[in-house]
């Protein structure tokens, strides 16, 4: 008599895979294009397949966008091209995950007694153990530049803030994740706290801290409005996509030394904030620590087999997001970043 | 076992060849691996436009790294854990962008319906789903589950454990969907 693990496995395996339509067509041209593919450089942060979805939307170009009513719109730099969408209300959690990324557990207690000399990265491993950062919490803006100067992205940071506005927090990622730990090895330590969350801490090899991949950064005023503020590199040829719920207004704007800029007011709540600015910037191509390529390089105990191939980004991304904040107001800080 | 199906048709071709034998080679395992990707990835952004986009990526940065495959009978092991790597930056990454991780369910729903047992397995939260699909669905061990999503075997198994319990709660003792 096969056993509940047996019968789940026999349903499973005889189950086909569920795909798109077109999938294989897809996948067939990607393999067919292969054999004269020059290696990429970076994952593109959203797939052009957002616009595959058949979307009957109106985008009205270089202004306003009020699509049918009680929808949620994603969209390209252009403001224009159509992405997925739904009919249904925007999700409750639609605003940006920035405040998701923070992890709010204390780690001392997970770090007394290891090595003084090391650096440590917490994984919280009953949960997403792949996307928890090893991030650095910043007190103020001076220490947040300090670290910055050694940096292989040159990060531009707000030197001007609208009035009345003054630095309450801030942190950053540091571009590593468990891929740089020998898996056979292990963590260092593992805890379970009262809550029953898991976390894995791992020692960071030397000269981690040059590579940030996300600085966030938090502006308030004597009414507790926020302003937000986060960078992180990217690939100008990249494809992005932005979303908002269909009350949101859309505006491309023009900002000295950025390629791109896009500015959503969205009041419907679903963004977190009202206002919000994205703008990129271009740069050298600059090497960064590809943390996957890692994965491959090395052997297990992190000697390296085959010399090391950084990834490379050209562009940094910007984003402001704030309330009680106009768009001309980030328009000057994200011109006055330096 | 479907997953030794696709390793007998690799080990045919273990000798060493021409980079023209193992062009083809890897162009002919992603074709008949690629659904199975597809829904491992899938299990994990939660986005058929995702999931393809990280295939996407994922095979043509398998590709490009393709003289470091070590045994051609792992090939199915080495993509599935390049392309979880790029579930998982596609995901980290996409929460600088609005929204990516909270798109309404019925984005999903334009994708062809799902199965019964898929159904369920798709409801799991996040930790156990992506468990759930490479044990049951892609017969993997504990030990390489562990070794795909990094962490020890051990939460590998309590993930499985949790899991277990919640779909024999929704299937019922027999497997069955709609079981209680």
């Amino acid at each position: 008599m096969m056993n509940f693990d047996d019968r789940i496995k026999e349903m499973a395996q005889s189950e086909p895979a569920c795909v798109p339509d077109g999938f294989g067509r897809r996948m067939d041209r990607l393999a067919d294009s292969l054999g004269g593919k020059k290696e990429r450089r970076r994952p593109r942060l959203r797939g052009a397949q957002v616009a595959a979805i058949a979307v009957a939307v109106c985008l009205l170009a270089g202004g306003t966008v009020f699509a049918q009513a009680n929808g949620w719109v994603t969209f390209g730099w252009d403001g224009e091209t159509p992405g997925e969408i739904s009919m249904e209300e925007a999700p409750a959690d639609a605003n940006t995950s920035v405040q998701e990324m923070r992890d709010e557990a204390d780690y001392s207690g997970l770090l007394a007694g290891l090595a003084q000399n090391e650096t440590y990265r917490v994984v919280e491993s009953n949960g997403d153990a792949q996307s928890s950062g090893h991030e650095m919490t910043i007190t103020s803006p001076e220490q947040l530049e300090g670290v910055l100067e050694g940096s292989v992205i040159p990060y531009g940071t707000p030197r001007t803030l609208p009035e009345g506005y003054s630095f309450n927090r801030g942190w950053i990622y540091f571009g590593l994740s468990p891929e740089l730990i020998d898996p056979d090895t292990g963590p260092s330590r593992t805890e379970q706290l009262e809550d029953g969350r898991v976390f894995e801490v791992y020692a960071l090899p030397d000269g981690y801290e040059r590579y940030i991949e996300y600085v966030f950064m938090e502006y308030v005023d004597a009414d507790g409005n926020e302003l937000q503020f986060v960078a992180a590199p990217h690939t100008k040829d990249s494809s992005m996509s932005f979303g908002a719920s269909q009350m949101g207004k859309l505006e491309q704007v023009e900002i000295p030394g950025y390629s791109k800029a896009l500015y959503i007011n969205d009041e419907s709540g679903a963004l977190g904030h009202s206002h919000l600015l994205y703008a990129q910037k271009e740069m050298d191509n600059t090497p960064y620590m590809d943390i996957f390529d890692l994965d491959y390089a090395n052997t297990p105990t992190g000697q390296r087999d085959k010399p090391f191939e950084p990834d490379y980004y050209d562009a940094v991304i910007y984003s402001l997001s704030g309330t009680d904040v106009s768009k001309d107001q980030m328009v000057d800080i994200m011109g006055g970043l330096a | 076992m479907r997953q030794d199906e696709a390793y007998v048709v690799y080990s045919e071709a273990t000798k060493p060849g021409s980079a023209a034998d193992m062009d083809e080679f890897f162009v002919d395992g992603v074709r008949r691996i690629r659904s199975d990707l597809f829904r491992v990835a899938n299990s994990i952004l939660r986005s058929p436009a995702d999931a393809e986009d990280a295939l996407s990526e994922s095979i043509v940065k398998a590709y490009a790294k393709r003289h470091t495959l070590r045994g051609r009978e792992k090939f199915k092991f080495w993509m599935m854990k390049i392309l979880v790597r790029e579930c998982y930056a596609l995901r980290k990454v996409s929460r600088l962008v609005v929204c990516t991780d909270a798109l309404p369910d019925t984005v999903e729903a334009s994708a062809p319906p799902a199965r019964e047992l898929w159904d369920v397995v798709a409801g799991l939260p996040d930790e156990f789903r992506v468990a759930v699909v490479l044990f049951y669905y892609e017969d993997l061990g504990t030990k390489d589950i562990a070794k795909l999503l990094r962490v020890s075997e051990g939460t590998v198994k309590s993930r499985l454990f949790r899991a277990r319990e919640r779909l024999r709660a929704l299937l019922g003792d027999d497997g069955r969907p709609g079981g209680e």
